[in-house]
């Protein structure tokens, strides 16, 4: 077993920002990963892995460190109830997404991942400059219709399910914290269903190279402990700026490696 | 009773705990942990030691 200092620490930065603020560990750490010249089969299904294992410790502490309350017995809460909603869709997606790679449906893939790209931004956007204005009344539809957008988006191979759902339930009147540890603990169960997915496809002779997991796992781990820490102490108000700018931040990195300029 | 039912429904609103600890805590007050926070940190580092030992095994 061998540990790589640049990968636990690029873990751990953006595992943080992951848990803080819903998005960003598959999205950024993916590509980075590439560029230091791994594989696809040594990244993508060691990311969802490690997102499985982290997402659910990050899940327990954002409840522990009380940005959400969490229940597994009936009556369940309705922070549950939308963490379920939001998981089970993104299992779908990926489950559809598994179908499509099986039938290898060609889809136009820097059309559709602009798209996302273009999606996330606009909503980083919208989220930041109307932060003020936004009324905070819980609109449960609109975020099942952000759900179904998200879940649409991973499912055609777009990525970008933290971005939108993340967006989504701020625009939805979800308070920033609690919407923060909602994506963490539904990430890692929708992460254990990809994960599953590679192991399908492994039986049909694809070979999973387990190298980088030992790292990613260890700076993801630190981090979805450290991260619901940060989010309970760090007033919701700087959340409420924070998360649009990285949502921008993100929706730019992908257009950025989209036009080639970081390959 | 209906007024128990009222606060437990309140309670279980979205966001409804989050809310209170920052409307009711200063940020000192929210950095400190409870004993039982301790409890369950340790864990997780029992957790993250068993779970690198059996990575070590079968890797």
């Amino acid at each position: 077993m061998e540990l790589f200092i640049t990968i636990i620490i690029l873990a751990f930065l953006f595992e943080t920002m992951d848990s803080c603020a819903g998005m960003g560990f598959g999205t950024g750490l993916t590509p980075l990963l590439f560029i230091l010249g791994y594989e696809p089969l040594q990244v993508v299904p060691i990311l969802l892995l490690s997102e499985a294992i982290t997402g659910f410790t990050a899940g327990y502490f954002h409840h522990e460190f009380e940005n959400v309350r969490f229940s597994y017995k009936r009556p369940l809460t309705k922070a549950t109830k939308i963490m379920l909603i939001i998981a089970v869709i993104g299992c779908l997606a990926i489950i559809f997404s598994v179908v499509l790679t099986y039938y290898t449906l060609e889809l136009p893939t820097k059309v559709i991942k602009s798209y996302v790209a273009i999606l996330v931004l606009a909503m980083g956007l919208i989220g930041l400059f109307s932060f003020k204005k936004m009324k905070r009344t819980y609109k449960p539809k609109m975020l099942i219709g952000s759900a179904g957008l998200a879940g649409f988006n991973k499912g055609i191979g777009a990525g970008g399910y933290g971005p939108v759902i993340m967006m989504g339930q701020i625009f939805s009147g979800i308070y920033e914290k609690t919407a923060t540890a909602i994506v963490s603990l539904s990430e890692g169960i929708v992460s254990i269903v990809g994960f599953a997915s590679f192991l399908f496809i492994s039986s049909y002779g694809v070979v999973i190279d387990y190298v980088l997991l030992p790292s990613i796992f260890t700076g993801g781990f630190l981090a979805a402990v450290l991260a619901p820490y940060l989010v309970r102490i760090i007033n919701n108000k700087i959340w409420r700026v924070v998360i649009p700018v990285y949502a921008i931040g993100i929706g730019m990195y992908c257009l950025i490696q989209l036009s080639g300029a970081l390959s | 009773m209906e007024e128990i039912k009222k606060d437990v429904a309140h309670i279980n609103e979205v966001g409804y705990v989050a809310r209170m600890v920052d409307t009711t805590m200063s940020t000192k007050d929210r950095m400190k942990i409870k004993k039982n926070t301790i409890l369950r940190l340790s864990g997780a580092i029992l957790l993250y030691t068993l779970i690198m030992i059996f990575f070590s095994f079968i890797l």
